[in-house]
Parts: structure tokens; sequence; C-alpha cells
């Protein structure tokens, strides 16, 4: 209640603009406003802006409300937070509840299963993860108990260690009472409880499916002799209900995370009928998809468990997760919406399981045109996030094609496989690049030790003091060219050749050309040559450098031959290139400190770092002393940079998860915030995520490091981009991507999904690569 | 409560409405209702039967987005988070015709916003708005009396409204 007074008060103003007012009140305000128009002026405004405001985001109450959300706020998250790495459908944790108790147990059950029980291969060839591995175990070792004591007492607690989920008989007659025909469990799982209807079970699989729609009951089934193989496929009712049913095999069934909480209410018999008919939900006693799954696993036996095992071992992809997009949308799990969101049909899945057993016809329907749809999807590439649909999604994923498979690449390796690719024509103005960095050091404030929060930023500044003080040697060497013309051209064969000598020189003597280099090679002693470097990054630096002498050489061989018809002539081109070494050195060391002094995790970022600081400045030495003309940055350039590399240059310095991603654990828990629950590094390697490869991106004015991880069993690429983290360096080439935009960009080829962190559209990656060619 | 999921299905949209307002943009706004309702769905112990739910969902959603802010806040790269104009202009998925509006809530302070939002999208009352944002009533006002001037100067007053009015 708003309180008024004789003045206009704020209070009132505001209760007046958002007609919280009483109709006396509002007479009273309106009668105080009309001696103040400027009030009426502000108050037009304020109701233009509350229009407006409505104008925009009303709409989003209209639209659909995505599936995922729809399911979190029916169905929660408690006990239906599906992690598709622990559950294992064929032996899945709901069945062994009360299935012994209610169902009767297959004397079959005890049969042993040694060939399972002593097959530690299966684990160690990753066949099976740690938790399949102990289910199996445990249903060996109960297969050697008693199987009455199996029944009554083992089993609800040995397989799944959780207390029962599922009604018991108990609760069946309960359900009974209530205003439906009491119905036996058998009568729920037999053709004539089910119809035509396809109760098909990612967990009961192909056996099960055939299996429910067997007219022998439950009951009938389960007091079967021990030891009788029950061959279904021999059965002809077996064989009609293949026919009406969908049989999809388990490990490619995908609807059970979100089929196997959705209640079921069984309302009144069902009818056979291909269509879906809505039938009321009776919210009374209802029996969970999850109850009728369980007592159609109950039905299997354990040489069927077995045999469906070992089937799934025997095909190309036994146990493999399904691609994010062919999962249903599990409550719990945290669906990006850049991936793709369950369509309509999933949607009217669940909307008809919820409405009663006559409309599982039409979850059958549901799941056909799903299956179907899922493999149209999975054949036929697919743009990425919407609203990108010109994305380049072949070029790119040819280059994704290209990544190799096999063991990680060595550091060294990943660095000689960047530096030993032609750069003689060098990305970058050499020039830009000496401003640019000019740039950055003249923001870095010494005294200001919160820039240098991150060892990369230190790096960086000892980058820009190395640089300095190389540009100061060749203002030096220029000066001194200048002030006495008769110097003679410096011979960089000579040069070099003592350099050659400084890291052979326990082998190889010094030459009289060598001796006579002057003081110049004098510098050239490095640490490069000294081999007994620790191992790592470091060891990677000095490879690294020493890949760009020998192209220094090169190219100082070229030019020097270019010179010998030029006697007396000065070249003002010439870079000291030995001063400059010699710094690399000075800098190479301290970077070798500084490393030595970061944590684990960090040290590849900074490495990555440091090498493109030293590429990019000793390139620039490079193009100087060949005195080519270097590529002048160009749309195109930087437009084909971020496709190349999927950079997503984040003006904040952080990934779109909010983390900033400057190290694979950090990556980690961008995954973790992505596949909705917590992972680490180990995790994701035991999950199938492989550390494919690093991929060194450079740019013109800093440095992107990729990180593929491929998840063999999801087929998914992944790559992690670990932006800058100077946001000086980094705003000229920002993508300015606001805080929370959807950096996740997927694409399918070949059966294959690809997902970026980045999702930069063509449109706006030409829109940012003009914006910073016009800033340049 | 008894079928309080119902209750959530339903307060969904307006939830994202002003999610998406608030965030600036519809996938965060979406991932924030998301984490809201995960959150409702583990406090529903502590929903009592008189409770509004709208109002308790959107109690927690603030709480949520509080909590994100306090993490920004401590952030040191937090100088970064800014989203100027051009940034926003940037984006494709605003209509132009609204993005004079949607870059002027993003420059509000966030709790300006959130009263703003509260009040003239969600229509809530004072009382349900001070109750949701755990303020009293004079704050709420003081803060939506800041809003709407900085708006106006925003969208009415400054060169950025007289380019729009050009247009």
């Amino acid at each position: 209640m708003i309180l008024l007074s004789d003045k206009l008060s704020t209070e009132s103003l505001h209760a007046f603009i958002d007609e919280q007012l009483s109709e006396d009140q509002y007479i009273q305000v309106e009668a105080q406003l009309d001696g103040i128009p400027r009030k009426l002026v502000e108050i037009q405004q304020c109701q233009v802006i509350n229009e407006r405001l409505r104008e925009v985001f009303d709409p989003i109450v209209e639209e659909d409300v995505p599936d995922d959300l729809y399911y979190l706020a029916l169905y929660g998250i408690n006990g239906e937070c599906h992690d598709d790495t622990q559950d294992f459908p064929q032996f899945d944790h709901a069945q062994d509840d009360n299935s012994g108790a209610s169902t009767g147990l297959n004397a079959e059950i005890g049969l042993p299963l040694d060939p399972f029980a002593s097959a530690p291969e299966l684990r160690d060839e990753n066949l099976m993860d740690a938790n399949e591995f102990a289910e199996l175990a445990a249903l060996s070792l109960e297969s050697e108990q008693n199987p009455a004591e199996y029944a009554s007492a083992a089993m609800p607690n040995t397989i799944s260690g959780s207390p029962p989920e599922i009604p018991g008989d108990e609760e069946h007659s309960a359900y009974g009472s209530a205003s439906q025909p009491l119905r036996s469990i058998d009568e729920l799982t037999t053709p004539s409880g089910l119809g035509a209807s396809e109760l098909e079970s990612p967990a009961t699989g192909s056996h099960g499916s055939a299996s429910a729609a067997h007219p022998t009951s439950l009951q009938q089934f389960f007091v079967e002799p021990a030891g009788a193989e029950h061959s279904l496929a021999d059965s002809a009712g077996a064989e009609t209900a293949a026919q009406q049913i969908e049989t999809v095999p388990l490990e490619q069934s995908d609807q059970f995370s979100a089929f196997d909480e959705l209640e079921l209410t069984l309302e009144e018999e069902p009818t056979v009928s291909a269509e879906p008919v809505p039938v009321e939900p009776v919210p009374a006693k209802p029996v969970t998809a999850k109850q009728i799954i369980a007592k159609l696993l109950a039905e299997q036996t354990v040489a069927q468990k077995r045999q469906r095992v070992l089937d799934a071992f025997e095909s190309s992809e036994p146990l493999a997760l399904q691609p994010l997009e062919a999962q249903q949308p599990a409550a719990g799990i945290i669906r990006h919406s850049g991936f793709n969101q369950p369509n309509a049909v999933d949607f009217a899945r669940v909307r008809a399981a919820k409405s009663g057993p006559a409309a599982i016809a039409a979850n059958a329907q549901a799941k056909l045109k799903d299956k179907a749809k899922t493999e149209r999807r999975l054949m036929k590439p697919t743009g990425g996030a919407a609203g990108a649909p010109e994305f380049p999604i072949d070029e790119i994923v040819e280059q994704l094609d290209e990544i190799a498979s096999g063991p990680e690449p060595m550091t060294q390796d990943v660095v000689a496989e960047f530096f030993a690719e032609d750069r003689t024509e060098l990305d970058f103005e050499v020039s830009e690049v000496v401003r640019q960095f000019e740039e950055v050091s003249g923001k870095f404030n010494p005294r200001d030790k919160t820039l240098f929060g991150s060892p990369v930023l230190r790096i960086k500044h000892q980058a820009d003091t190395v640089l300095s003080a190389v540009k100061n040697g060749i203002a030096g060497v220029k000066n001194a060219l200048a002030q006495n013309g008769k110097l003679p051209f410096p011979d960089f064969t000579r040069i070099l050749a003592a350099f050659k000598i400084n890291i052979l020189k326990s082998s190889q003597p010094k030459s009289s050309a060598e001796r006579n280099a002057g003081s110049i090679p004098a510098k050239l002693s490095t640490g490069v040559e000294r081999e007994a470097r620790p191992e790592g990054l470091s060891r990677a630096i000095g490879e690294t450098l020493r890949l760009y002498k020998q192209k220094l050489s090169q190219i100082a061989a070229v030019a020097g031959a270019e010179r010998v018809g030029d006697a007396g002539h000065v070249d003002q081109r010439i870079v000291p290139y030995g001063a400059a070494l010699s710094r690399f050195n000075g800098y190479q060391q301290k970077i070798s400190g500084m490393l030595e002094k970061a944590s684990p995790e960090n040290r590849m970022t900074i490495g990555g770092a440091i090498l493109l600081v030293v590429g990019l400045v000793i390139g620039g030495s490079i193009s100087s002393l060949s005195g080519r003309p270097a590529n002048v940055i160009s749309v195109e350039k930087v437009e084909q940079l971020a496709i190349d590399a999927h950079i997503l240059y984040s003006q904040q310095s952080q990934n779109v998860a909010g983390t900033p991603a400057v190290s694979i654990a950090e990556s980690m828990q961008w995954l973790s915030a992505r596949m909705g629950r917590q992972m680490n590094l180990a995790d994701a390697q035991v999950e199938g995520f492989e550390h494919q490869r690093v991929i060194i991106v450079p740019t013109m004015l800093s440095y992107a490091i990729t990180n593929i991880f491929a998840n063999k069993n999801q087929q998914n690429i992944t790559l992690f981009i670990a932006p800058d983290l100077e946001p000086a360096v980094n705003s000229a080439l920002a993508c300015r991507v606001p805080a929370g935009a959807d950096g996740l960009c997927t694409w399918v080829k070949d059966s294959v999904r690809y997902i970026a962190v980045a999702n930069l559209s063509l449109s706006r990656v030409r829109a940012f690569s003009q914006a910073l060619v016009d800033s340049l | 409560m008894d079928n309080y999921q119902q209750s959530f299905a339903d307060t969904i949209p307006y939830l994202r409405r002003y999610a998406s307002a608030y965030t600036g943009d519809a996938v965060s706004g979406d991932a924030l209702v998301q984490h809201t309702i995960e959150c409702a769905h583990g406090l529903i112990n502590f929903l009592q039967d008189d409770t509004d739910i709208a109002i308790w969902l959107f109690s927690i959603l603030h709480n949520i987005a509080l909590e994100a802010r306090k993490q920004v806040d401590n952030h040191p790269d937090n100088e970064v988070l800014n989203i100027d104009t051009i940034d926003m202009a940037l984006l494709e998925d605003i209509d132009p015709d609204d993005i004079d509006i949607v870059t002027a809530l993003a420059q509000l302070p966030a709790e300006q916003k959130e009263t703003f939002l509260l009040v003239s999208l969600e229509r809530f009352t004072y009382e349900e708005a001070s109750q949701i944002l755990s303020v009293p009533i004079g704050t709420l006002i003081l803060r939506l009396n800041s809003a709407r001037k900085f708006l106006i100067q925003r969208l009415f007053l400054d060169d950025f409204a007289e380019l729009r009015a050009v247009q």
C-alpha cells in the first residue's frame, strides 16, 4: 500500500507509473501532477520505456518453453541425473531392486559366469569401465550362490546397493485398490496389456522387447526349469511381436534417461491402436516406466545378458555412448542450447507418456520418427548453431578430419611441426608487430603489480623488455652503419658458421673464417647448445630457437649472396640478429626459470605463449633481414585465421563458460559445466576424451592455443580455446562477444559430431575482421 | 506442496523473459533459468504451502544472479566485462530497433536493472519485488528511480537517443 502525502513523492510517482495505486490514489496523484509539467514528461518517458521493454521481451513468454527446461521443471533432477558413463543399460541399476522378489528368479541366473569373472582383459582393453566391470563381477559372484538365497536376499543389495525404488507386490495391490481394475504385473507386460504399443525400453533391448510381447507371462517364464534356454526367437509370438515392436539394440537405445522416470498412468484397458489416444492422466497410484522396465529386465536370463554383452563387444561400437544429439534430454543434465534441442517429437513423446498407456503407441511412433531423424542427422552434415547457416562447416571439418589419431604428440613435436612450416612469407608485417608490441609494452606499468597476476602476463612483459632491447640494438647498429659508410657488410655466412661451431664446438674446431668473424660471433654463445638442459618446455623452447636459427641461417645466406656484388653499400634493413639472438637466449633462460616456478597445469599455456612471442620476434627479424615484403594484414587473412582456428577472441578474457581457459584444468571446469557433472582430466581420459594435439595459432597480436580433445565414445571432437589473457593485447582483435553469449558450435559430418568452443558465424567474423583492419 | 512441478513449468516463460532481459541474451537467460529450476528442486523441502511459487522462483533466480555477480566482482578481470554499445551492435540476434533499449539495460547497474525489470517488465508489486530482492521498499524505490533516470537519459537525452530519432 502506497501512502500518499500532499506533496508528490518519488514513491507515489513511480507507483503512478507502475499502476500500483488505488483508484483514489491515482486521481490524487494525477491532480498533483497537473501542476508539475516536468514530471508529466518524465512519466510519459517512463511509460514509453515500459512499453518498449515489454514490446521487446514479451514475445519470450509466448515462445515454446525449451524441452529441457520443461522436463527439468516437471521431473527435477533428483534421481534423474543420468550419468551415461555410470549407467550400463544392460545391467541397469533399476532392474535389480525388486525384480528378484517380485517376479521370481530365473534359475539360469545361478549359472556360472566364469568367462566373465576371469576376463580382466575386458577391463584392461577399456571395453568396460570400472563400474560395468564391477557390476559384471557382482553378477558372476552372485551366480555362485544358491539361487533361492540370491532371490530372497542377495540380489536386491548386491548389484546396485541402493534401496529398492520399485514398488513391490504390496504396492501393486494398493495400485489395484485404486480406481483402476486390479492388474497384475503380468498383464502389464503381456501384449494385451501393452497393446501394440512399443514399450521398447533401452534397458530391455531387443530381447526385452520381444519378451514384452511374448504371450507368456512373467511368472510362467520364470518358473521354467533351470537351464532351459528360452529361445524367444523361435517363438511365433516373438516373431509377431518383432514385426510390431521396434527392437532397438540396447546400446543404441537413447531414450532411457528421459523415459525411465516418466510416470505412465494406466487408467483403462489399453487397446491396440497405432494412433495416439489422449487419455487423462490419473495421478493416483501410477506405475512408473521404471517398474515396467524392471519387470521386463527380470525376464532376462544371465545367459541372455552375457550373450548380449558378448554381441556388444563383437560389434564395432559395442559400448559406445551415443552422440550427444542422439541422447534424449535427461533431466538434470545441463543441455547447452548450442546442442540440438529436443525436437517436437521428443516433446510429444513425453506428453504421450504422461497421458496413459494407450498413448504409448504415440511413443512408438515418436521413437521411430526420432530414430529416423537421428539417423538422417548423423548421415548428413548440418549447420552449426542457429543463426550461422553460412558457417563453413565443410572446410572446418576437413581440417579436423586431418587430426591424426594415435598417441598424444610430444610438445617438441608440436612445436617442431608448427615451426617447421615454411614461413619465409610471414603472416604479419614486422613493423606492425613491432608497433603493436610497443603499444602493449607501453601499457605495462612495472610498478603496477596487479597487471602481472598471471605468469603469462609476466612473460609478456619480459618479452616486451627483450623486444625493446632488440630494437635498441637495431637502432645502434643502424646508427653505426650510418656513421661509418665504409663499415664492411657483415658476412652472414661467417657469423652463422660461428654460431654453428658454438653448437658443435666440442667436435669441430673453429675455422679461420670463423675466427675472423669479429666480435659478433662471440655474442652468439647461447644456451641453446646446452644439451644438458632439462627436458620439457625449456627443451622445446631451445629446439624452437634452434629451428629458427636454422631458418635464419638460410635466409641470411640468401641475403649475403645478394650482397656479394653490392659491396660498400649499406643496407639499412640489416638486422643485428647476433645481438638479437643473444638477447633471446637470455630471454630463454629467464623463461626457463619462470617455467620452473609455474604450476604444471600452466606450463603448456605459458610455453605456448613463450614460443609464439619468441617466434614473432625472431620472425620479425627474419622478415626484416630478408627484406621481403611481409604480407599485409587483410580482412580475409584475419577471417581465415579465425575460421581456421575456431578462435573465440573474447574481450572478457574469459571463455563463454565464464572460466578463464588458461589451463587444461580450467578447461575441465568448462567441460564439467557442459557435461553437467564434475570432470577432471583423468575422468575425461577415462571417459574417452583423448588429448589429441595442441595447435598453437599465431595471430597478428597474440596467440591462441587450441587443445583438441577427441571423445571417441561419443564421437565428439571438442576444441578448447585458450584465449589471450591480456585484454589490451586482445582488444584490437577481439570478437566482441558479450558475456554469456553462446560460444558452443556443433556440427555433424560423417556421423561425427564436432563441438567447438567458438561459435562465430562468418558474418560476425567478417564484421570484427573489418573492424580490426579499419582500426589498423 | 503438491504439484509444484506444474507451477514450476507454468512460471518458466516468465522466468525466461526476466532472465533474458537481465542477462541480455536468451541463451544466458535460459541457462540462468535452468540453474534456478535445479536449485528450486533441491530446495523444495523449504517450500511452504502458502508460498507464492513465482515469487519464490524469482527470488532464487535473483540469489543465483547475485552470487554470480559477486564472483564477477571479485574477478580481477571484471573491468573487461563491461559491454559497450559497439559490442552489442555487433550482435546479430538483436533487432536493430531494439538495440538501444537492450544496450541501455545492459549498462544499468545490476541492482537497478533487476529492480526495474521486476517492476516494469514482470509487473510485480513493490512488496513482491522487495520480497524477491530482499530489500526494503524504500531501497527498491530508490533503485527504481535511479534506473528510470538512467534510462531516460540514455534513451531520450543523449546522443544515442538523437541517433535513434534520426533513424
